[in-house]
């Protein structure tokens, strides 16, 4: 898996009785216990779970249907309108999709949700001989396909075409069913994705809020906070390492994530935003309890990996061309915020988890 | 290193400070936190077996992560100008899509498709190097997949049946019995045809496993204990494509295969369709151009940096260690008889290209052997010298994280067993003594067997 990197050591087992084991023998004995005790992580479990998480997926799955509605309009009456608010939407979904890169754990991965939704690369050779078959093109049959053949990028194929520029004249009657097909069957998923973390249905957000109790998989709310934490040093380890580094390595578009939109950019700003979400959603006052200076560094470089992204203009793909500096300086902004997130927040929630 | 001082400052502490005594300190626990070794990673969350070791050097720390992102590559089939050679049959799309989380697959949900379970297959005989005879038009894998245009060999479905039975204290429980039907699509398959039916087993601490001297292995298999209680198991020796001849066979739910580079590169033919040096040709034998020789799809670089991604995924470390129960669970695992085939200690010997594993006193509760598991677990379909009752002993480290890295707790080869008791309770064969002394524990006794499973 893309890993989050465990501390292998916790640096500094956080429990109160550690602290005052250290009352009464020399500094020598304890000098590794430097860090003052963090408050529980169970109130912050909560509140990034209810307020990130949770409102993420109430949103996609939202999203994930206006952009079903869209490809339904389009597919009735295509008109340049009808085209252009599809796109709109396509691109709206996206957002709250990329947030959840920075928790990209739970159902989305034990389930198969993100192969079902957001295979990348997608197999175009794939989808021009489904479009070129018989078969007839149902949700049914999309529900079936392999994820290199749907999903974010599958629809993102044929609503933008190869090169961005396609029109509603275009859009076949087979390419028409595809789209409203595979947006049906992506809506579904959002929905079901939803439906596996809310409390009401599947409540994967109880695993991490019992997160130590009885019925929890989480053994104990350290571990549950260490997957919070995984979550940003793998999203900011993939963005860095693999969503730039894939383009820049090759200088090939065919390596951008959402390259038939144009819209990598805006995926990268998502990811990173997500982890912004995610840290100042709560883990941050954690860490700024145990060790301020290292949660205000951590709020700067997230700032800066923003910055860094804001100034890739006009696009990805003509950075990539034009600038590539632009984008290496947003890779290395990233990378120094992922290098911060694994030798500095990990050590810090492993001695979180170690004292549970 | 982390914890020994420190542990050490507590009880002085509690002393010195309080002034009253504290409770009893609980003897040192027989079986370390540090399952793995220095190979061990403190980390309970999803990702605990996606962790390099923490010994590793920064040139085979970039060695994993180059190999992590290949391992997490969703391939597609050629020509494609991202990741091409997919195909054209094929059981997943990714080294991930059926690892995931580098842990344990399952049998699919009613309605879903096979992610992290495939089908071996084979007919009577042996091929060139005395392993599985393959299906004339098939091979030696049932893959369930396949590019569009091309019709996938087969659809297989399972069904389950429970049969009773009950613990000797009355207790009653319950076995899930699968059984498996496969509707070939692509043409008749023969009558003879032999399935074995298999999850993706985690992939972690492998290097540590590739490390233990052979010699060792090998002595297992007369080890007094295990041979008195008529338990001792055998090694398999199989064929090694690489070296071109006959090798110990370690990995695999058989011990099928020699090496961690022959593992990975077998996987990425079989499972996925994509070639490399160690297996050139597809496993396929369509007469269409995608079956046809053609240069590898996976570079060599790209197969060793997966091959020691693998090798150096670390064990996640013990939790509980001194719960009372845990302790007690871990004198029952002995008493028992489990640990005769689920060897707790083992020494990796020294390895020149793998520092990190060399030289580690690990716990991976395995013999590497295979062992007869009776008619009720049997595939009937050797594997070199596995007969169709065997399977290797498999790892029990991480087992207590299975529910959170993967979001199920089924085990076993085919994933029948609901849970940790029900694997227990399936075995017959060499297992069979293990087993019914299980089944005569009292139910704390077993509560406290599976806190002690549960740590590891």
């Amino acid at each position: 898996m893309m890993t989050a990197r465990a501390a292998s050591r916790p640096t500094a087992p956080l429990t109160p009785l550690l602290l005052s084991a250290c009352i009464g023998l020399t500094m020598a004995a304890c000098e590794s216990v430097t860090v003052p005790l963090p408050t529980s992580p169970s109130p912050v479990i909560s509140a990034v779970v209810s307020n990130i998480y949770l409102a993420t997926f109430d949103s996609l799955d939202a999203r994930a249907a206006r952009l079903q509605s869209a490809l339904d309009a389009l597919a009735a009456s295509p008109s340049d309108e009808t085209l252009a608010a599809a796109q709109s939407a396509w691109r709206s979904a996206r957002q709250p999709y990329e947030n959840n890169e920075a928790f990209a754990f739970g159902p989305l991965v034990t389930e198969g949700f993100d192969p079902q939704m957001d295979t990348w690369p997608i197999d175009r050779a794939g989808i021009d001989a489904l479009l070129a078959g018989p078969a007839p093109i149902t949700q049914a049959l999309v529900d079936g396909l392999d994820g290199s053949l749907k999903g974010f990028h599958g629809v993102e194929y044929l609503l933008f075409g190869l090169n961005g520029r396609t029109t509603p004249e275009a859009l076949g009657v087979r390419e028409r069913d595809y789209l409203t097909s595979a947006g049906a069957s992506l809506a579904a998923a959002a929905s079901r994705l939803h439906d596996a973390w809310a409390p009401t249905g599947g409540n994967f957000a109880g695993q991490l809020t019992t997160a130590g109790q009885s019925g929890s998989v989480y053994p104990s709310m350290g571990a549950a906070l260490q997957d919070v934490v995984g979550g940003l040093v793998e999203c900011t380890d993939e963005v860095a390492n693999s969503k730039l580094a894939g383009p820049l390595t090759t200088g090939s578009a065919d390596y951008e994530e959402s390259r038939f939109s144009d819209n990598t950019l805006a995926d990268l700003e998502n990811d990173v935003g997500g982890v912004q979400l995610v840290y100042l959603g709560g883990v941050s006052s954690l860490i700024a309890a145990a060790d301020p200076a290292t949660d205000q560094l951590v709020r700067q470089q997230i700032s800066a990996a923003l910055a860094a992204l804001a100034a890739v203009r006009p696009s990805f793909d003509a950075a990539l061309h034009h600038d590539p500096a632009l984008l290496r300086s947003a890779q290395q902004a990233v990378l120094t915020l992922n290098q911060t997130l694994t030798n500095r927040i990990v050590p810090l929630v492993g001695g979180i988890a170690d004292a549970d | 290193m982390r914890s020994l001082p420190l542990l050490l400052a507590v009880v002085a502490a509690t002393v010195a400070c309080d002034g009253a005594p504290s409770a009893p300190t609980p003897p040192e626990p027989t079986i370390d936190a540090r399952l793995g070794g220095a190979m061990t990673v403190f980390d309970a969350s999803s990702r605990a077996f996606g962790q390099p070791a923490p010994t590793l050097s920064t040139d085979r720390l970039t060695l994993f992560e180059s190999g992590d992102g290949v391992f997490d590559a969703t391939f597609v089939p050629a020509p494609a100008p991202v990741n091409a050679g997919l195909g054209p049959r094929f059981d997943n799309v990714s080294c991930g899509g059926c690892h995931v989380g580098d842990g344990r697959g399952r049998p699919p949900a009613p309605g879903e498709a096979f992610n992290s379970m495939l089908f071996r297959v084979s007919v009577p005989g042996i091929d060139a190097h005395g392993g599985p005879a393959p299906v004339p038009g098939v091979g030696t894998q049932l893959e369930l997949r396949a590019v569009v245009g091309l019709t996938p060999i087969a659809t297989v479905a399972i069904a389950y049946h429970d049969t009773a039975g009950t613990f000797s204290d009355g207790t009653p429980y319950a076995l899930a019995v699968p059984t498996y039907t496969v509707v070939s699509q692509a043409g008749p398959l023969p009558s003879s045809m032999m399935l074995s039916p298999r999850v993706a087993p985690p992939n972690f601490g492998l290097g540590l496993l590739e490390a233990v001297p052979e010699a060792t292995i090998v002595s297992l298999a007369s080890a007094p204990d295990a041979t008195a209680a008529g338990v001792a198991g055998h090694p398999n020796y199989v064929w090694d494509p690489v070296a071109q001849g006959t090798a110990l066979g370690r990995f695999g739910l058989k011990a099928n295969t020699a090496t961690l580079l022959v593992q990975s590169a077998g996987a990425f033919n079989a499972d996925m369709g994509v070639t490399s040096s160690v297996f050139p040709a597809e496993p396929c034998q369509d007469p269409i151009p995608a079956c046809a020789a053609h240069p590898p799809d996976l570079s060599g670089a790209q197969l060793g940096a997966v091959a020691a991604y693998v090798h150096t995924l670390a064990v996640p470390a013990r939790r509980n260690i001194d719960a009372a129960d845990v302790r007690r669970g871990e004198q029952l695992f002995v008493s028992a008889g489990c640990a005769l085939c689920h060897v707790v200690t083992l020494q990796t010997g020294s390895v020149a290209n793998a520092p990190e594993a060399s030289n580690q006193t690990i716990h991976p509760f395995t013999d590497l052997l295979l062992h007869d598991m009776g008619p009720g677990l049997a595939d009937n379909r050797p594997d070199f010298l596995a007969t169709g009752r065997e399977w290797r002993t498999p790892p029990l480290w991480g087992l207590g994280l299975t529910g959170v890295v993967n979001g199920h707790t089924t085990f076993l080869h085919d994933g029948r067993a609901r849970s940790v008791m029900e694997a227990i309770l399936w075995h017959g064969g060499q297992g069979t003594a293990a087993r019914e002394s299980v089944r005569h524990l009292s139910a704390s006794d077993r509560e406290a067997l599976l806190a002690f499973l549960n740590s590891l």
